[in-house]
């Protein structure tokens, strides 16, 4: 199994990183009482960089570090998903 | 991967979050001290009495007081000095329906009637809370008015109820999920409590933080606590992840919590301290 840019876009490990760091979350933002242990890492990681967000640019709301934390859970989620495919094509060889 | 499993993983997981969240906003609608507050009053009952302040001004906003049958001391709620903090009015409304078991409620739930009105922070002549200084009159016509009656109440306990941006600690400039309290005010039981009860683990940023505060500064709650020598809070809650009902939820906790802390209720649940 070869190791292409294209199959670590999108592979399921990819894939499913994203979708535990962002729905959890989303739900949460959402609803509050929607927020459960499974948003925890999406929470972290919204708390941190909109702290350091604010630390910047103190002139824009909150709610605008929802497009640096999206892109920041899809960079996350290519590393896991290059990882789980490099270790995988190490297995298989 | 094809696009019916990830529709499939994510509706699983949406579905898994609804299911578990759904335990954990249990707490905010079974807060043992808000029932307390809000359980019928004893047979002798208690007293509600509405007056207009500022009457036939602009400003004109009414002021409750709430009597509970057995003696105890005066605790005055102030919603709504920033117009559009609307858990502080809407939390300062149901207050005037509580029944406290000892002392005098005052209430007051839109403090910046014309701010309240237009949804914004501020109303004729700015910034409500930086409108009382230390040792000299109120600056505006509004001030000087909420100033009489706090003056005539002479209460024990102030509590102002507010809402932040931000979080205070994590966000610069902001102040949410804290507790501002005079000396001699309970402010770090309070601030314990609301996070046991409240506040969810898997939520850290959101644990309330007790601040005493000792500089001066024109706040209606500093001017209670240095003139009239009240015990003064100002609680803050945050629009950052929290929808309405959970600022509410936040804000109405505190509130029944200092009525207890202050003995106006009589509950078996108790303040961590």
């Amino acid at each position: 199994m070869t190791l292409t840019l294209r199959r670590v876009l999108a592979s399921p490990a990819t894939i499913g990183t994203f979708l535990l760091l962002v729905v959890p979350f989303g739900l949460g933002w959402l609803k509050t009482a929607l927020f459960s242990p499974l948003a925890l890492p999406g929470y972290i990681i919204y708390a941190i960089g909109s702290a350091i967000g604010h630390r910047l640019a103190p002139q824009f709301e909150l709610w605008v570090y929802w497009i640096p934390f999206v892109a920041g859970c899809y960079g996350i989620s290519v590393v896991v998903g290059t990882a789980y495919e490099w270790t995988r094509a190490v297995i298989a060889r | 991967m094809k696009r019916r499993t990830v529709l499939g993983a994510g509706g699983a997981l949406a579905a898994g979050m609804v299911t578990v969240a759904a335990a954990a906003g249990q707490t905010l609608r079974d807060d043992a001290f808000v029932s307390a507050a809000r359980a019928p009053p004893a047979a002798d009952g208690v007293e509600r009495e509405t007056e207009g302040l500022l009457s036939g001004t602009e400003h004109e906003t009414p002021l409750h007081v709430v009597d509970a049958p057995e003696d105890g001391p005066t605790v005055m709620v102030f919603g709504g000095i920033h117009g559009d903090e609307y858990n502080g009015i809407d939390v300062a409304h149901e207050i005037t329906d509580w029944n406290p078991d000892a002392g005098t409620l005052v209430v007051v739930p839109e403090a910046n009637r014309v701010a309240v009105e237009n949804e914004r922070r501020e109303g004729t002549d700015g910034d409500l809370n930086r409108m009382f200084p230390l040792d000299r009159e109120p600056i505006t016509d509004l001030a000087r008015g909420i100033w009489d009656a706090v003056e005539r109440y002479d209460p024990d306990v102030v509590l102002d109820l507010h809402r932040s941006l931000g979080i205070f600690g994590l966000h610069d400039r902001y102040v949410g999920q804290a507790v501002f309290h005079t000396p001699d005010a309970h402010g770090d039981e309070l601030a314990t409590s609301l996070n046991e009860d409240l506040v969810p683990w898997y939520m850290p940023a959101h644990r309330f933080v007790a601040m005493e505060s000792t500089q001066p500064s024109p706040l209606l709650f500093k001017k209670a606590a240095h003139e009239l020598g009240s015990t003064a809070y100002l609680f803050e809650t945050t629009r950052f992840m929290l929808d309405r009902s959970t600022k509410n939820a936040f804000t109405r906790a505190a509130a029944a919590r200092v009525l207890a802390l202050h003995g106006l209720l009589e509950t078996e649940a108790e303040v961590a301290r």
